[in-house]
């Protein structure tokens, strides 16, 4: 078999499979951030506005 | 020791916190940064402890999700979270007033309190004088006074913690007086949650029991009422019309902490009888003025745009070039075959397509952290609420929007701060419609190829700056009857009152701006190297196979022919590059998107699109930005190029149709914008909408309605353009 087409194929499953993954970890994920566990734009603190004082 | 930094929101809370425990955190200008939970370690003398930084509250009447973290942090019933032994108070000494309102509240945890009186320096400049040790004295606490931003007075608080460290002990003195009624009902309200204990789980802290009698509808009363029988509110009904005595509670709680905020105040403080009219007042006329602010905003966005252009493009040819040359050089010392069609037209062209826009991105992002960072965004909260007021919401809004301009997940999860749930909701679900930094490679490409670079308004003005400004505003645009019908429809409520403190202006500081620039910038390199590589390389495999033997056969013996005509001098040579091309195009006609593409056309016709541009989209899904890598390595693959052709904008711009018309034109580069400014094309956001709503039902609408928005947009936007003749030769 050709020895480009193997390495090709195995990059293929590695990327679907990395895909899988996040998808997975995304939506039904218990990391350290809950649902948005694949982006990095959950560790930014988001900003607050201000509210009145009772 | 377990210590709690707590503070009213935009009084230096953060940068405190780092100077304490030299972590390096965000920090912000406008009111308040903190949300999330953070934790440090507090470098006492000769000993350590751990900090926790608090989202900074007005209160300790817990309405919105974050005060409710302040309010279970403080009462040691944040699941997760050890008990508090200490609470450091941070509060602004230019406005002493309303700050020691939460500080009266803490006083009444029982716990040791240390007053950090932040802003001196801007207190000295007001010719404001604070006597630390009288204010000490009136508040039964340790005072000292700092400047966090400049690191004066940090020794005094630090040694000030070590003693309370070393010798807890628990404020001393009166506190607000509260009339009888109230403070018998009060009692009595704690007898009956005393009785009740086993079942609450804990002993009910006396703050808690007050809380729960004065903050009618308030989260105290809810998480009670959940814990105990139906019959307790009614009776916490009855006991609030007995304490106020038919007053409001709320009304009597402020007026007893106001009046003895103001003993403490007439004590240790010696202000101007004239407020002075600062620098800041004087830049606020202008700034905040009806007429003369919105034209300042719309003149500093057209500034911030125009600079995107101008100073990003020497860089992003410098890394184009790049590009082309990691792709001829890879491309050279491999053999011809799968694995090198893999590595150059798959990752090299797809990623390298997304990369070459990391200059423009951090522009953008520098210019939004300097404004950030100076004050200017809270006068933009101000200037946006008379138009968010007018569809239901409130500048409450504006900031969760505006974070979405950088992405939309913490715009999203900011709408925390956000108390009533309907409004809350309403912003979340048009949170997504503001273009984040991962449109802008999608905007940039089509604007650089389609749209002429040329200047307008005397030279003032170039088209493609103005064109990309314009896509930013059609979020905008969508976004505010989009909030009205919700608020009119599913999401009915009034609009909530909307009161905003405006931090003094400050020069910005290039550690916070370039912080923000550099997790920007990473994290753009982050999701090349993960997403956008992964979903390249699935897209190249559907793209390149099945890579047909009869095709490659049929061309090989076609090429035989030709070359032999090359050799006796009857041909040109790029008759075997046109050769090449053609083959291509063939195999990817061929392929397993091809296939997949021509069921979709008819779909995407409508909007100008071929099945090419319809799979690229439908590849996007998870993540907006593989668009350019997807068109990257179908337009290489599919040899829709000439020998010039090396930038995917003047791949696209030779792309045609099989009949040799152009395929791109400016109405579908306009079109395929527009569907891109408006889908919801993030897994990670829906996934954050459904994590914030605890729900499906809000996600799925949110996906529904903004691809049909988007559809119907980009069919409006491309039929309306070639009816009206825009972009023809």
């Amino acid at each position: 078999m050709d020895w480009q087409l193997l390495i090709a194929g195995f990059v293929v499953c590695a990327a679907a499979g990395y895909m899988i993954r996040r998808t997975y970890r995304t939506w039904f994920g218990a990391g350290k951030h809950g649902a948005c566990a694949g982006c990095e734009c959950a560790h930014e603190a988001p900003p607050r506005s201000s509210r009145p004082v009772e | 020791m377990h210590f709690a930094l707590v503070g009213n929101p935009n009084v230096g809370k953060t940068t405190l916190f780092n100077a304490l425990t030299g972590l390096s955190h965000v920090t912000g200008n406008y009111p308040g940064v903190t949300v999330e939970r953070k934790s440090g370690t507090l470098r006492l003398n000769g000993n350590t402890a751990n900090i926790v930084d608090l989202p900074g509250t007005y209160s300790l009447a817990a309405r919105s999700p974050d005060e409710m973290i302040v309010a279970d942090v403080l009462l040691g019933q944040q699941k997760g979270e050890a008990p508090i032994d200490a609470v450091l108070a941070v509060v602004d000494a230019t406005n002493l007033e309303r700050n020691l309102y939460l500080v009266s509240q803490l006083r009444e945890l029982n716990k040791p309190l240390v007053v950090a009186l932040n802003m001196m320096d801007l207190a000295e400049r007001r010719k404001i004088t604070i006597d630390a040790a009288v204010m000490a004295e009136a508040l039964g606490v340790p005072v000292i006074p700092i400047c966090a931003h400049s690191g004066g007075g940090i020794p005094s608080l630090i040694e000030a913690l070590t003693k309370t460290a070393h010798d807890p002990s628990a404020p001393v003195g009166g506190g607000p007086h509260w009339p009888d009624e109230l403070r018998r009902e009060w009692d009595s309200l704690r007898d009956e949650l005393h009785e009740h204990a086993p079942q609450i789980g804990h002993d009910v802290h006396p703050m808690e029991a007050f809380r729960i009698l004065v903050d009618k509808g308030g989260y105290a009363q809810e998480r009670m009422a959940s814990l105990l029988e139906n019959g307790f509110e009614s009776r916490l009904e009855e006991r609030r019309a007995r304490a106020g005595s038919g007053a409001s509670l709320a009304g009597l709680e402020a007026r007893g902490r106001y009046a003895w905020i103001h003993e403490v105040v007439s004590r240790g403080v010696r202000k101007p009888t004239e407020r002075m009219i600062t620098a800041s007042d004087r830049i606020d006329a202008v700034l905040t003025h009806k007429i003369g602010g919105t034209a300042v905003f719309a003149l500093l966005m057209v500034i911030v745009f125009q600079a995107i252009y101008a100073w990003a493009g020497p860089i992003m040819d410098l890394i184009d070039g790049g590009v082309g040359w990691v792709g001829s050089a890879v491309g050279s010392q491999m053999q011809e075959g799968v694995l090198r069609s893999l590595v150059v037209d798959g990752v090299i062209t797809g990623v390298g397509s997304v990369l070459i826009f990391l200059p423009q991105i951090l522009i953008l992002m520098a210019c939004i952290a300097v404004l950030e960072d100076c004050g200017y965004m809270a006068r933009a909260a101000f200037l946006m609420d008379r138009l968010l007021s007018r569809c239901g919401l409130s500048g409450q809004s504006f900031i969760p929007l505006l974070s979405s301009f950088a992405c939309a997940i913490p715009g999203i999860m900011s709408t925390r701060t956000i108390a009533d749930r309907r409004d809350r909701f309403a912003t979340m679900l048009v949170a997504p419609l503001m273009s984040c930094s991962a449109r802008l490679p999608v905007y940039v490409l089509m604007i650089a190829a389609f749209v002429p670079n040329e200047r307008i308004l005397g030279g003032l003005i170039g088209v493609q700056g103005a064109t990309l400004f314009a896509m930013y505003c059609i979020g905008i645009v969508v976004a505010v009857p989009m909030a009205w019908i919700l608020k009119k429809t599913l999401l009915k409520g009034e609009t909530p009152p909307f009161l905003l403190e405006l931090p003094s202006y400050k020069w910005p500081q290039p550690s916070v701006v370039g912080g923000k620039v550099y997790r920007q910038g990473k994290e753009f390199l982050r999701r090349a190297g993960t997403i956008i590589f992964a979903i390249t390389v699935i897209v190249w495999a559907l793209s390149y196979f099945p890579h047909s033997t009869d095709i490659k056969e049929q061309f090989a013996a076609e090429r035989t022919a030709l070359e032999a005509s090359v050799a006796a001098g009857n041909a040109e040579e790029d008759v075997l590059a046109k050769l090449d091309n053609r083959e291509a195009a063939a195999q990817l006609n061929h392929s397993f998107f091809a296939r997949g593409g021509h069921l979709i056309e008819p779909l995407v016709k409508p909007l100008g699109w071929d099945w090419r541009i319809g799979v690229a989209t439908l590849a996007s899904f998870p993540a907006r930005e593989v668009v350019v890598a997807t068109l990257g390595t179908i337009f290489s693959l599919g040899g829709d190029v000439d020998e010039e052709s090396e930038s995917l904008k003047a791949t696209l711009s030779a792309a045609t149709w099989p009949d040799g018309r152009p395929l791109f034109t400016v109405p579908v580069a306009l079109s395929i914008m527009v569907f891109f400014a408006l889908c919801c094309q993030c897994g990670a956001t829906l996934a954050v909408i459904r994590r914030e709503t605890q729900s499906w039902r809000w996600p799925a609408f949110t996906f529904a309605y903004m691809t049909a928005l988007a559809y119907v947009a980009a069919l409006i936007v491309y039929q309306g353009a070639t009816a009206l003749g825009i972009g023809a030769a």
